[in-house]
């Protein structure tokens, strides 16, 4: 089933378009990253998905009903964690989670249950009773989070939820949001760092000016601008190479050898790195590193629209 | 083609009429006595109602409301009943006036109310309120409709450009398709005449000399004579040559049109132009080459109008799923795009072969058209 289906969405601000008869399906299980430079559309999408903006054009739909038609619904189904933080400095860790869990529905002893579940699953169940005004930018952030899942809704959504803290907090975010998807909720992951988007998601929509330009798999991705990889071979001396022998391994396409280094460009899905060596070592050539290169997200979007992701 | 108000004005008439039969039907239940001119000014009465429905021009239409207007107040002094047909046709001159109604139309409706005499009061009251809210129901939907109706138009229009595109895509196929051979013909024989040709005609010479010496230094004639044949030899091995390194001329003609394209284009402005390819053209057929070309065209009158540029740039990359072209100069750019006609019909035409547009103005302008296809 699709969690969400956005159908020809379309969002003016006046005469700009920001978001631009963007159509995309989100399947139930993924851990979708929506990937894309800054002002692209990300959040604008992400805002008319959550009913937070309305539409200039085009539906959305969740686990198949209509948002607008079926707002309660929606509110119940989505649990959004917005780009700027959301929780109250004036109320206790504890206190916000269960403001915003009552919002989404949850009375009585199931509310307090769940907002103590929520607040161990972000690891703050020790600073329940501190002030947001005590935490640091990571833990505000993970507060941020257990305010939006203390309900268990199916599809979560995250905008940016890892922009300006320290590696450790966004390690520990980065594990939530696979232990969040294993324990069967659906994730929207918005990012501009390609690594982060790189290692946690199954599916990847890069977005430029509020058009879908590609979609897929790390791999499919991959596949759009390169079907080569390169392998660089340090070592001692290229002096005794095989280079016919090295060309006619299967996959390899080209050989280049400077004084100390072999540059092997080889065809992306055949691993053929274990007869490369192989080859090398029995004909004396001394090994000195390896490293194998493949395409990053960052260079798949460098490709198709000549930017980088990042602001320079 | 019936217009979408044909509806709505037919449940006015129909309204009307009600309202008239109840009048009349109550008149003959009183004891008032029916006379000619009661049944006359019925009549005048319908006659002028149709008549305004049937009119087109504003101010005739007023003319007529009012007059039927005057035929009630005419035949209210001895049928104080027909008092009740006056909200509605208050209500129309009020929209023909003021446009908007509401507070208007409901305070002109009022007015009569200082001829009503008293025991008609409510019911008028109540006929006048049942009018306001009526008429306004139908304008609501009589808008409604007409945005639907307008809605339908447009989307109509769409589909007709789509159309006229795709044909024209055909069209061109079709065209592309003889070029090609006739282009493929010519080169042939420019191969020909440049390789095989210049080698027969020396092969022959040194033969015809080897035909005249054969009797007096038949060393030297059989010399010649090895001589041609090597240099036969030679051309057969050409001919193989050609034949096999004949490229597909997809490619060829494709490269070839958006060189002479932008040649054309950089002498006849101050612009430097730069024209760079990579990955494996074979793969961009016909119809993606016209896509590309267009919309190059399309970047160029774009770059023309605002950009301020003094250099362009168009790169053409074949990647394994993807023809990426991309057009950029080095102008001022722009922050915030607004989409013209231009950037949309750009879109339109890589859509019709699910290719995307990406329009960016952030550093100098550039117009990047992806296509997908299939190896």
């Amino acid at each position: 089933m699709n969690m969400l289906e956005i159908k020809q969405l379309t969002k003016k601000f006046g005469e700009y378009t920001a978001v631009d008869n963007l159509s995309l399906s989100v399947q139930e299980g993924e851990i979708f990253g929506f990937l894309g430079p800054n002002g692209a559309g990300k959040s604008t999408t992400i805002h008319m998905a959550t009913s937070l903006l309305s539409a200039t054009k085009g539906e959305i739909e969740i686990m198949g009903r209509n948002i607008t038609k079926h707002s309660r619904f929606a509110k119940q189904a989505i649990g959004f964690v917005p780009q700027d933080l959301a929780i109250y400095e004036d109320m206790t860790a504890y206190e916000n989670v269960h403001f915003f869990a009552g919002l989404y529905g949850l009375r009585g002893a199931e509310l307090k249950r769940s907002a103590i579940e929520a607040l161990e699953f972000v690891g703050l169940a020790d600073r329940q009773g501190s002030y947001p005004k005590s935490f640091s930018g990571g833990m505000k952030r993970r507060l941020n989070i257990a305010c939006a899942i203390a309900h268990r809704p199916k599809l979560i959504i995250m905008d940016e939820p890892t922009v300006g803290i320290d590696p450790q907090s966004r390690n520990y975010i980065l594990n939530s949001v696979r232990k969040l998807n294993r324990r069967g909720s659906t994730i929207i992951y918005t990012s501009h760092y390609m690594e982060e988007v790189e290692e946690i998601c199954s599916q990847i929509a890069i977005i430029d000016h509020g058009k879908i330009i590609a979609e897929g798999t790390k791999a499919e991705l991959k596949a759009i601008i390169t079907n080569q990889k390169n392998i660089s071979i340090t070592v001692r001396s290229t002096e005794r190479l095989p280079m016919e022998q090295l060309k006619s391994i299967v996959g390899v396409n080209t050989v280049e050898a400077a004084e100390q280094t072999i540059n092997i460009s080889s065809a992306v899905e055949i691993n053929n790195l274990n007869p490369i060596i192989q080859l090398l070592v029995a004909s004396g050539v001394e090994i000195r590193g390896v490293e194998a290169q493949e395409p990053s997200l960052e260079t798949v979007f460098l490709t198709l629209t000549g930017r980088t992701l990042r602001d320079e | 083609m019936s217009e979408p108000r044909d509806a709505s004005e037919l449940l006015k008439i129909g309204y009307k009429v009600a309202l008239l039969v109840f009048t009349v039907g109550q008149s003959l239940s009183s004891e008032t006595s029916i006379t000619p001119w009661y049944i006359l000014s019925v009549l005048l009465y319908l006659s002028t109602n149709l008549l305004f429905y049937m009119l087109k021009k504003e101010s005739f239409r007023l003319l007529v409301a009012v007059l039927s207007i005057g035929i009630a107040i005419a035949m209210f002094q001895d049928h104080p009943l027909v008092i009740l047909l006056l909200p509605a046709h208050l209500y129309e001159l009020a929209s023909i006036f003021v446009g908007k109604q509401g507070i208007a139309s409901s305070l002109l409706m009022m007015i009569p109310l200082l001829l009503v005499p008293r025991q008609l009061m409510l019911l008028y009251i109540l006929i006048a309120a049942v009018t306001l809210i009526y008429f306004s129901t139908l304008k609501l939907y009589d808008n409604k409709l007409r945005g639907q109706h307008s809605e339908l138009e447009r989307m109509r229009g769409d589909l007709e450009r789509v159309h006229t595109r795709l044909q024209e895509n055909n069209e061109f196929l079709r065209q592309a398709e003889y070029t090609l051979k006739l282009e493929e013909r010519n080169r042939l024989s420019q191969d020909i005449h440049d390789n095989i040709g210049h080698a027969m005609t020396s092969a022959l010479i040194q033969m015809e000399a080897a035909k005249r010496l054969i009797k007096i230094n038949s060393d030297q004639a059989s010399l010649l004579l090895d001589n041609a044949i090597h240099i036969s030899k030679e051309g057969i091995e050409s001919i193989r040559f050609d034949l096999k390194k004949m490229k597909p001329p997809t490619e060829q003609m494709g490269v070839n049109r958006m060189k002479l394209f932008i040649d054309e284009f950089s002498d006849k402005y101050p612009i430097r132009t730069a024209f760079t390819y990579e990955g494996n053209m074979d793969f961009i057929s016909p119809i993606h080459w016209k896509i590309i070309q267009d919309n190059m065209k399309e970047a160029f009158t774009n770059m023309m109008k605002y950009a301020g540029a003094t250099a362009v740039s168009i790169h053409v990359q074949v990647l394994p799923l993807l023809i990426k072209a991309t057009v950029t100069d080095n102008g001022q750019g722009k922050g915030k795009i607004v989409k013209g006609l231009g950037i949309i019909g750009m879109e339109e035409r890589a859509a019709t072969v699910g290719g995307k547009v990406i329009v960016d103005g952030s550093r100098g302008f550039s117009v990047t058209t992806l296509i997908p296809y299939t190896p």
